[in-house]
């Protein structure tokens, strides 16, 4: 078998259980770094493919930009933290 | 040997595959009806993808070893610019003063003589002592803390500190990565490190770690607009996102006979990419996320063990490579005369970085309320500014 084929599968792979990780996480903060995770393995397949400056945009706007400001979101919005008190 | 992988393909072909395959194919059959994997090892090292390994891991080696190395005397000229500045000594603990804690830790209080009794040095081995205590410390997980992400928000921030070691060359020469999105990579690199932060701060379960994580995040994402920006008139003149492409019209462009180093016409981007850079990489005009004042260690409070270490050492890493780009892109890198291009290039990243550190003893913090209009309101409009000059330069000249 192809190696560019193994590491493909391994990414698609990766991708695909990360991204069930993050519809079915019950704490939503997980469910953003899973995105993040799906996001860096998605530059991963975009290296695969050739395509490296689309690989850097890529992690320079979705996982520094576009993750971040969803877990930004997240926390300056009211919560109760993992312990009960309000934060 | 014109470059650090060639010399390492070199010296695997030469040296380290030769020595270490006879050992491989003898442990091959010592079992005579079997054979086992190491003659296999041992084929896979002489063939080529085998060398090419070998060698990639001698190059990031190397490369991780002069980081480091650079981050630990960082952090003895932090240590000993802030003593004079404060006019006092800094530390002094030296080979000197080893006999001396000897007789302390035995329990004898040796007779104070001013002149005999020396724990004088040029304190070098304080960072010995550091590492040995943070080796010594324990690890805790916090009761109420959200383990996984604990455990994982400082390996996010400091593995993505250490890539960028391997992703600045110090010269043609001395480079492990010479990739033609050299820069761009750095700045990706470079803004994965606030996920790191948010999810070390808020799995801690604490607010002050909170609200430093949040900060962090506010500061990096404010700052990272008009870094990139300012960066863009060093490409535009460039014509290129590789360091060595743009130390390259750095050393060619001269006007009225002196050299025309990215500082000169670009001024305006040089004076914005340094605040950026000192607020990316957290330093005291903006180091607001780790305020000890208000926040008792800001996002790293409840870390602990070697992982504190490591993170303190990765932001030194991260202050070290700004320092690094700031030499490549706006003080012509390597170029200068007389000297070996390292040399150069080592004498301006001192230079920056003595300067960081004299900047961080003399000026205060800015005010939590100012740092986002500072990013917004006054570098962004000059970054623009600084683009559109570097438009005229390269259509002008």
């Amino acid at each position: 078998m192809d190696f560019a084929l193994i590491v493909f599968w391994l990414l698609a792979l990766s991708i695909l259980a990360a991204a069930w990780a993050v519809v079915t996480g019950s704490d939503i903060v997980h469910s953003v770094v899973w995105l993040a995770t799906v996001f860096l393995l998605t530059a991963g397949i975009f290296i695969l493919a050739g395509a490296e400056f689309l690989a850097v945009i890529q992690v320079l706007v979705y996982v520094g930009a576009v993750s971040v400001v969803i877990l930004f979101g997240i926390m300056l919005t009211r919560r109760t933290l993992p312990g009960g008190e309000y934060d | 040997m014109t470059s650090l992988y060639e010399w390492s393909y070199w010296f695997c072909e030469a040296w380290l595959v030769p020595l270490l395959t006879p050992l491989l194919y003898f442990q091959e059959h010592i079992m005579p009806p079997f054979s086992n994997p190491a003659g296999d090892l041992a084929r896979w090292m002489e063939s080529d993808p085998g060398l090419n390994v070998l060698a990639w891991s001698i190059v990031v080696n190397v490369a991780l070893m002069i980081g480091f190395t650079n981050v630990i005397i960082v952090v003895y000229l932090e240590r000993k610019i802030a003593g004079r500045i404060m006019d006092r000594r800094g530390p002094m603990l030296s080979f000197n003063s080893l006999k001396e804690i000897a007789s302390d830790l035995a329990g004898s209080v040796p007779e104070y003589n001013w002149k005999t009794t020396t724990y004088a040095g040029i304190g070098i081995l304080q960072n010995v002592a550091d590492g040995i205590k943070f080796f010594c410390k324990e690890m805790i997980v916090p009761a109420k803390a959200d383990r996984l992400l604990y455990t994982i928000g400082p390996v996010i921030f400091i593995s993505s500190s250490i890539l960028l070691l391997i992703l600045v060359p110090f010269s043609p020469r001395i480079a492990a990565s010479s990739a033609p999105l050299g820069l761009l990579v750095v700045m990706a690199a470079f803004s994965i490190a606030p996920i790191g932060v948010l999810t070390t701060g808020w799995a801690c379960n604490n607010k002050y770690t909170l609200i430093g994580g949040m900060r962090s995040a506010a500061q990096l994402m404010a700052y990272e607009i008009p870094l990139l920006l300012s960066m863009a008139g060093v490409f535009l003149v460039a014509g290129s996102f590789s360091p060595m492409d743009i130390v390259a019209q750095q050393q060619d462009a001269s006007q009225f006979g002196i050299p025309m180093w990215n500082v000169i016409p670009q001024f305006i981007g040089f004076i914005v990419f340094m605040v950026c850079i000192l607020a990316e990489v957290e330093r005291i005009p903006f180091d607001l996320p780790e305020a000890e004042a208000e926040l008792v260690e800001g996002w790293t409070t409840e870390i602990g063990g070697l992982r504190l270490g490591l993170t303190f050492a990765a932001e030194y890493i991260r202050g070290f490579v700004g320092a690094m780009i700031a030499t490549v892109l706006f003080l012509g890198g390597w170029a200068g005369p007389f000297l070996p291009g390292e040399i150069w290039f080592l004498i301006k990243v001192y230079g920056i970085l003595i300067f960081f550190i004299i900047l961080r003893w003399s000026v205060p913090r800015i005010r939590t309320d100012q740092i986002l209009l500072l990013g917004w309101k006054r570098l962004l409009p000059l970054s623009l500014l600084n683009l559109a000059i570097a438009i005229l330069f390269v259509e002008v000249f």
